[in-house]
């Protein structure tokens, strides 16, 4: 941010801050005035009861109780005179008759107290987390969220490597565990990082169901009838059995660690189907996965490495399709989950990979497998520590599937209302900021998938503790040479590698 | 964040702090604590802004329907509604703790880096408001809503004695009036 928009952030903010203050405070006291023929109507909780007589006189009582048969109110304090020196002391019986008014106060705590406890805890959390991790502190993308059971539940991210204007591109999830009962159907999307995002559409899209089935997305976007889905029989990684880990979508995830040595060091997971069908018919290969960090960290590295010069490298990106290039090579050099089928002679052959760029939310996609190959066996190939997977089974397939777009009908900024939006311009969502998006879905919403299509890209906010590390010959070689950087940064991002998780989500910007 | 931003942001923290938390008019020591108002039976402190910028402050006595009563330095005085501006009752004492949290959080904010427009309100928002919690401005015609923080809710004792009502609270006394003209 520059210096002097940052100034203009602060002041209004402060402004802000000072009105609200002003505004969302009040008296630490609840005081009522009862007269003495409503003193059934007293708030019992007052620990004194205040019992004011006609000659000016008070009596302040604690421990206090009212004697409805007898008419009196008793208590453990004191009588004052109208100059409020004290009378006397002691317990009292006092008679209602001689009572004007009596007066019981509650005080509540302090709320802004509670609401600094509440902010300290925030900014401890906040402090700590991005002074010990400042690669982890959190990003993403704009976050996606259905409601169910009035809770908010994460669907996807969007358009994850879309990190600048020239980088803009379509973005396809599949919104596999949204239930829609009803044809309004509302998804909020969030901006939970220290980012702006630059939203060009987020469409759903509705693809009927097979009988029985899924509709799933393939790497080319195409839509496909998914039927007959069947968890593997077995699923061996190099920490043994994984299988219960990826037999449901459950959030239950098998990962693994960096070696230390080579960030691009690769793993196999082997599994096997029953029955080991040969190909007669058209089979796909169902992986439900996100990233772990280790994007994210590589992602906040070069930033780093590019420190003051970042703004103008995001220039440059903008300028041609050269650089463009360069932007994705440390992306190629990890690779996405790629699979590969016995040939039939004791090797493997790839036949295609997924690739879903993000750690929060796990993506389900089916890679469809050559017919006339076996599909018992299945063998991926992953770089070690990169991937978090949920969900592997092996499904029939279908028909492709064409789908119905649709567009929001309404959306609604949190806190603000109605706004018009994808329509005259993209919509650029600030941080903290939150979208409700409705849709009005076909007629029989639960015969339909549900898929998010999003479209933007998003700006990344320089964080100060990033700009130790400014190195332009390293930034240079993550562009240029990134297979020396993988290596050379395996032992920083092994050293913390166990420690990212929490100190990314601790370091999100809406706590939530 | 740069040393001059740190420099240029604990300055603005400073003197927006100081300039925006109410000031509290009632004399040191006058006031009871937010916790201890169940138990003090004298009456809140008031602030009554006349036209032509005088003002008369003390203890509320009692509310009429036509103006308070204000225990003065100069003794009782009788403030009627229609030479009155403005109202302004204090009731107790902000919460030290408050600010100085919010003081020391404000500086801590200057480590979040660029986050800190964003965590700094966040620290200035409660400071301001407990700053301001103590006080109540009621409009002149719903003088009747501070009636129950006045020393006699009841309203004033029938004959009562004004040198009965005890010390007179600290402030600056009017001179004598000057020999007839």
């Amino acid at each position: 941010m520059q210096t002097a928009t940052k100034r203009n952030a602060v002041v209004a903010i402060t402004l802000a801050a000072l009105l609200a203050g002003q505004c969302a405070y009040g008296p630490r006291n609840v005081r009522t005035l009862v007269p003495p023929g409503e003193l059934e109507t007293l708030d019992r909780r007052a620990p004194y009861l205040k019992a004011h007589l006609r000659d000016g006189g008070v009596y302040v009582l604690g421990r206090w109780q009212v004697d409805e048969a007898a008419r009196t109110v008793e208590g453990e304090g004191e009588r004052q005179g109208p100059d409020r020196a004290t009378i006397e002391t002691g317990h009292f019986i006092v008679p209602i008759a001689t009572v004007a008014l009596f007066e019981a106060n509650v005080v509540p705590a302090s709320k802004s107290l509670r609401d600094l406890t509440v902010i300290t805890g925030f900014s401890v959390a906040l402090t700590a987390a991005c002074l010990t991790h400042p690669k982890a502190c959190y990003g993403s993308c704009p976050t996606f969220y259905t409601i169910k059971d009035g809770h908010e539940q994460l669907q996807a991210e969007g358009f994850s490597t879309s990190i600048a204007p020239a980088l803009e591109h379509t973005d396809l999830d599949a919104l596999y565990r949204a239930a829609a009962s009803t044809r309004r159907f509302e998804i909020v999307m969030r901006n939970e990082a220290v980012e702006t995002h630059v939203v060009r559409h987020a469409h759903v899209l509705a693809a009927p169901r097979p009988p029985g089935g899924r509709v799933l997305a393939a790497a080319d976007g195409q839509l496909l009838q998914a039927l007959d889905l069947r968890a593997p029989s077995s699923c061996h990684a190099l920490e043994g059995d994984c299988l219960a880990l990826v037999a449901t979508l459950d959030g239950q995830e098998r990962q693994s660690r960096t070696d230390g040595r080579d960030l691009a060091s690769r793993e196999v997971i082997d599994l096997e189907f029953e029955p080991d069908t040969i190909g007669e018919e058209a089979l796909g290969l169902v992986i439900g996965a996100r990233q772990t960090l280790l994007t994210t960290y590589l992602f906040y590295q070069t930033l780093a490495y590019m420190g003051h010069a970042a703004g103008a490298w995001m220039a440059q990106f903008e300028r041609g399709p050269r650089l463009e290039d360069h932007a994705h090579a440390m992306r190629d050099a990890l690779g996405g989950i790629e699979v590969e089928l016995p040939d039939g002679t004791g090797r493997w052959t790839a036949v295609g990979s997924v690739h879903e760029t993000g750690p929060l939310a796990s993506d389900v996609k089916v890679l469809p497998l050559p017919r006339g190959m076996p599909a018992g066996h299945v063998r991926l190939r992953l770089t070690r520590g990169h991937w978090r997977l949920d969900l592997l089974a092996l499904a029939r397939l279908g028909l492709s599937v064409k789908p119905v777009r649709l567009p929001p009908v309404e959306v609604i900024r949190e806190g603000e209302g109605p706004v018009r939006a994808f329509t005259a311009g993209p919509l650029t969502a600030m941080p903290g900021e939150a979208h409700r998006l409705v849709y009005q879905l076909p007629p029989h919403p639960q015969g339909y998938e549900l898929f998010l299509e999003s479209r933007g890209y998003y700006l990344e906010w320089l964080r100060e503790a990033w700009l130790a590390e400014e190195d332009p010959q390293k930034t240079l070689q993550v562009l240029w040479n990134p297979r020396q950087a993988l290596v050379d940064l395996a032992p920083a991002f092994r050293q913390q590698e166990d420690a990212m998780e929490d100190a990314f989500w601790r370091s999100r910007y809406v706590q939530r | 964040m740069s040393s001059a931003d740190g420099r240029w942001a604990i300055a603005l923290l400073a003197s927006l702090l100081g300039s925006a938390c109410a000031s509290n008019p009632a004399p040191a020591g006058w006031q009871p604590d937010a916790s201890d108002l169940p138990r003090f039976t004298r009456g809140a402190w008031i602030v009554v802004k006349h036209h032509r910028a005088r003002q008369t402050q003390g203890e509320l006595i009692a509310v009429e329907a036509n103006g308070v009563q204000v225990w003065t330095a100069n003794g009782l005085v009788f403030e009627p509604i229609d030479r009155m501006r403005s109202v302004r009752v204090v009731l107790h004492r902000p919460d030290d703790t408050v600010s100085g949290l919010a003081a020391a959080g404000g500086l801590s904010a200057l480590t979040h880096g660029w986050f800190f427009p964003f965590t700094i309100g966040f620290w200035i928002a409660p400071a301001v408001g407990e700053s301001y919690a103590p006080f109540l401005s009621p409009p002149l015609d719903g003088l009747d809503n501070v009636r129950k923080y006045a020393r006699f809710p009841q309203g004033l004792p029938p004959g009562l004695d004004p040198a009965t009502l005890g010390e007179r609270p600290p402030g600056r006394r009017s001179p004598p009036p000057g020999p007839p003209r």
